[in-house]
């Protein structure tokens, strides 16, 4: 489930505090420059965001096929909890998740609902998104072990399940993109498959 | 001297006997507690079915388990924990929170078995254009996000049957809410378990050791730091509980009114030995009652045994009578002598009113009915030939006497209440005209002793689960096994046409589990032999980015299902599903009855309507199948016994009336007996309605005991007496036995079950408001005007 916003604000009042004292540090000790920037920072910035629109074009690579999978469209987000993929290419299809429901339509209508947190292969994938849109660091920590390197302007975020369950299937994501704005999204699945999503902010 | 010696030596003889015999009895009945035990002996095969159902039905061997407190992750570890304790418990058929594991050998046997299991196996399936439709749909899955997840299954089944079985199963809400892969409830406080037990709902010994199982393995997992708590509901829990509570509100409620009454006794005679006799009828009545049931039921139902402790409060009443009456200087065997023709006909309208229920089909009642006149004609028995034996030699009673004259005061002013009292009643019967069939309780649930808060909290946890309720049912039965899941199956096209017109959510079906020997052998010969199908799948792969030998799995697996064994219900052994199974599938009589639970029933009038196939549009008449709406039907059969209670009711108090005509011998005195009687049970009726409550059959229960002990009011009132002396101590008489049952019956209205309190109110107001009125509408001076009012 995913925590509340109190919580979530709270710990990245903490966590701002905590890079205030560290940005203190930093004049005294320049040489440890990439530690003065950390996932608080970043996530406090996606947490001002309260909406945001993009396009996408996604690249698959499975195992079972002999040339990649394309498909394109668009993402939506609305704070607190509504994550869109709404893909428009080679064929309509939907994919709605809100709160704990996710709805996946196909291109004849027909839909089907379920429990995200019930299916932990597709958790594990929508959720990196989510929370991180959110700016949710408590939910993302939940899931993941969290690697993040690089600088506001162009970070890289690598995501580690934690259930193993999960791990079977999803081996690590990838996140990056620039300020509060996601710009690739890599998936590397256990048995070797592996997707790549570009992302293309629309103009705000 | 010597043979009235004997003759007592031979009733207490006897009666010592009876107690052995009567405990012995006593002590081989189980005590049960399910409604079920209230429910019909001889029903309709439609009630039938529902019996079994409440009984023995999948519903009722599912416990609803929540662990609250503590931190989030502290309660899925604990749910994880205790699942891990309670798998593989023979008391234990499935447990289910949500992980995986649970699920192993049921999602072993349906991905073994899909094409014999999935409805789309059908000849269109496996031909080139057939595959290739579905290899499209592959490649749209492998696109979308659930593709991730899904695609493991693919190399096996391209034509995707897991996912046409596991749609079925999951319904439309996709299951409840999890938290790292484990049930939680909606708003996240609750981690949630289902059990469901291998004994049946009615077993309650080993539902009791269930849920001692269960709470044990939650000690053990918590540990001793944990802040977590177990929350417990369900059928079984309810029954267990219930028990409990009946046993344990019978206890309290004898103990406080053994001690109230005893107290008052203890006032009125000053002797310990004295106060012991007149309780002896009452405890001898009781036993005799509980073995009578015993030997006639074969078990005892707690709500009898809650009821007949009571009893005591009317049986009591005998000794009193005895005892206050006798006066000094003249043996308690003469004040019996005088006494005797008014007690017996006292008890023989008692007997007469509760004779009337042992007709009743509601084996509850019988048991009330049987265990009421067993008790009543014993304690009589004791009094009448027991205890002078075991009086003090001249035992005379002074005390009541000082009292006396205070009762006759009162009772010499009350018939000027006359026209309230009228007035009262008057207004009491336009009330209960006024609220008309309103009184009743026309719910089956009324009758059930799970307490309000109870109830709701079992609701707010199968919300939360989705966990299946008694809701509707269509029913089909045949001869044969075989027989009955081809009728089922044969509804699966009008089914599927109801859920298309969403006049239902989904529904199950045994042949979903289990399908006929028919469908499976149908299914296989839809399989083509392994170079056809080969054929059929490199032809469909053509211009697909499929590799060529993606597939090799499906073709194995296919050829497999084509030459193995049919599934039996021996298959199914080793996984939930076994259950799901025998509960759908029941042998009823000689044949068997197919269950289909429909889901999501939004207009059950419409539902109806078009499987009568009436409208008759595209759905045809589902031949031979009823539409069971179970809470309607209890509700109907509640209905029709309480309509029977009635009727019994009524004939009991006409029987009570000519029995009193008969021994009166005079219009007048009827009208006189009579009268406070009705005029009490009416205003009881009014009083307790106005109060909020709804009647049910155990108010009338209670009613018919108000008549009884009533009837001994105003016969005592209405008999003439010798002496104004003798007056004063029959009124003091009558005012102790009345308190004493208004004790009884007034400890059993604080009873925290509904049903029981209900009674309790119902007997301890109107055995108050009968003497009340027996006194206003006496035709008899208590006591001559010229004696003295202090002595």
């Amino acid at each position: 489930m995913i925590s509340g916003n109190r919580p979530a604000r709270r710990s990245i009042l903490v966590g701002l505090g905590a890079g205030l004292a560290a940005l203190l540090l930093t004049a005294a000790a320049p040489s440890s420059a990439a530690e003065t920037w950390g996932l608080e920072d970043l996530f406090a910035r996606f947490a001002r965001v309260g909406s945001s629109s993009a396009r996408f074009t996604e690249t698959r690579e499975v195992g079972l096929l002999t040339a990649p999978l394309e498909s394109s469209g668009t993402l939506t987000y609305r704070r607190p909890d509504l994550l869109e993929k709404r893909t428009l290419l080679p064929e309509p299809e939907g994919m709605r998740l809100e709160g704990d429901r996710l709805t996946l339509t196909r291109a004849d209508g027909a839909s089907r609902t379920l429990s995200v947190s019930s299916v932990p292969e597709i958790q594990t994938y929508v959720e990196s998104i989510r929370s991180t849109l959110r700016g949710d660091v408590p939910t993302i920590m939940r899931f993941y072990e969290v690697g993040l390197e690089g600088t506001p302007q162009d970070w890289r975020m690598q995501l580690t399940p934690r259930a193993e369950e999960a791990r079977k299937t999803v081996q690590r994501i990838v996140i990056a993109g620039r300020d509060a704005t996601i710009r690739r999204i890599e998936i590397l699945q256990a048995d070797g498959d592996r997707s790549v999503m570009t992302v293309q902010p629309d103009p705000a | 001297m010597t043979a009235a010696a004997r003759k007592a030596g031979w009733g207490i003889a006897a009666w010592l006997a009876g107690l052995i015999a009567c405990g012995l009895l006593v002590a081989r009945t189980p005590v049960t507690a399910d409604l079920s035990a209230f429910l019909p002996r001889s029903p309709s095969p439609t009630q039938q079915l529902l019996v079994d159902q409440l009984r023995d039905g999948v519903v009722s061997r599912l416990i609803l388990i929540a662990i609250e407190g503590d931190t989030p992750d502290r309660r899925t570890g604990l749910s994880r924990a205790v699942a891990a304790r309670l798998r593989g418990n023979p008391l234990v058929a499935a447990v289910e929170n949500g992980e995986r594991t649970g699920r192993g050998a049921d999602g072993a046997y349906l991905w073994t078995n899909r094409y014999l299991l999935s409805p789309a196996v059908t000849p269109d399936r496996f031909t080139p254009d057939g595959l290739r439709k579905a290899l499209e749909n592959d490649l749209r899955l492998l696109q979308s996000p659930a593709g991730m997840a899904l695609k493991q299954a693919l190399p096996a089944d391209p034509t995707a049957e897991i996912l046409t079985l596991t749609d079925r199963m999951l319904g439309d809400g996709g299951g409840p809410a999890s938290r790292d892969g484990v049930w939680v409830s909606a708003d996240g406080t609750r981690a949630l378990l289902l059990v469901q037990t291998a004994a049946p709902g009615f077993d309650l010994d080993a539902q009791q050791k269930t849920l001692d199982l269960i709470r044990n393995a939650f000690d053990e997992a918590r540990g001793t730091d944990g802040s977590a708590h177990l929350v417990m509901t369900g059928p079984a829990v309810f029954s267990v509980q219930t028990r409990d509570r009946i046993e344990a509100d019978a206890t309290r409620s004898s103990i406080v009114a053994t001690a109230l009454v005893a107290g008052v006794l203890l006032l009125v005679y000053r002797s310990l030995r004295v106060l012991a006799l007149s309780l002896l009828p009452a405890a001898t009545g009781t036993l005799a009652g509980i073995a009578a049931v015993g030997l006639g039921f074969g078990t005892v139902h707690g709500i009898t045994l809650g009821f007949g402790v009571t009893l005591l409060g009317e049986s009591v009443d005998y000794a009193i009578y005895l005892f206050t009456q006798t006066q000094p200087g003249s043996p308690a065997r003469r004040t019996l002598l005088r006494i005797w023709p008014t007690l017996l006909l006292g008890v023989a309208t008692s007997v007469v009113g509760f004779g009337t229920m042992l007709f009743s089909s509601f084996s509850g009642l019988a048991q009330l009915g049987l265990f009421s006149i067993t008790g009543l004609v014993v304690a009589l028995a004791v009094t009448r030939w027991v205890l002078p034996t075991l009086l003090p030699e001249g035992y005379a009673t002074e005390r009541p006497a000082r009292m006396a004259p205070v009762l006759t005061a009162l009772t010499r002013s009350a018939p000027r209440l006359r026209l309230p009292l009228i007035a009262v009643t008057l207004l009491s019967l336009a009330w209960l005209a006024y609220q008309g069939p309103a009184i009743w309780a026309s719910e089956l649930s009324s009758l059930s002793p799970v307490a309000e808060s109870d109830q709701q909290l079992d609701e707010a946890l199968r919300r939360d689960l989705g966990a299946p309720d008694a809701g509707h049912l269509l029913v089909t039965g045949a001869a044969t096994v075989e027989e009955a899941l081809a009728a089922a199956e044969r509804l699966a096209v009008p089914l599927e046409t109801l859920t298309r017109d969403r006049l239902i959510a989904g529904y199950d079906s045994p042949a979903l589990t289990l399908p006929s020997q028919a469908a499976q052998r149908a299914r296989q010969a839809a399989l083509p032999p392994p170079d056809q199908l080969r054929a059929a799948l490199t032809q469909a792969l053509q211009g697909l980015p499929f590799r060529p030998d993606a597939f090799a799995p499906f073709l194995a697996d296919a050829e497999k299902a084509r030459t193995m064994p049919l599934l039996t219900p021996a298959s199914l052994d080793g996984t939930s599903l076994k259950l799901k199974l025998d509960s759908l599938l029941v042998r009823s009589g000689t044949g068997w009855t197919a269950m289909l639970p429909l889901r999501g029933v939004t207009d059950p009038q419409a539902l109806a309507a078009r499987l009568a196939g009436i409208p008759a549009a595209h759905i045809p008449a589902a031949q031979g199948a009823v539409l069971l709406n179970l809470k309607e039907e209890s509700d109907t059969l509640y209905r029709t016994y309480r309509q029977e209670a009635l009727t019994l009711a009524v004939l009991g108090a006409g029987a009570i009336m000519l029995l009193l005509a008969l021994a009166l011998r005079s219009l007048s005195s009827l009208v006189a007996a009579v009268m406070p009687l009705a005029a009490a049970v009416v205003v009881t009726m009014a009083s307790v309605t106005a109060l909020g409550q709804t009647l049910t059959i155990f108010h009338l229960v209670g009613l018919l005991l108000v008549v009884g002990v009533g009837s001994n009011y105003s016969l005592l009132f209405e008999r003439p007496e010798q002496s104004p002396a003798l007056r004063e101590r029959t009124v003091a008489s009558v005012a102790i036995a009345n308190l004493c049952t208004v004790i009884g019956f007034g400890t059993l209205a604080f009873s925290a079950i509904p049903v029981l309190h209900g009674i309790g109110m119902t007997v301890a107001v109107g055995a108050f408001l009968c003497l009340a009125f027996a006194a206003v509408l006496t035709r008899r001076q208590p006591a001559g005007p010229e004696t003295p009012t202090h002595g």
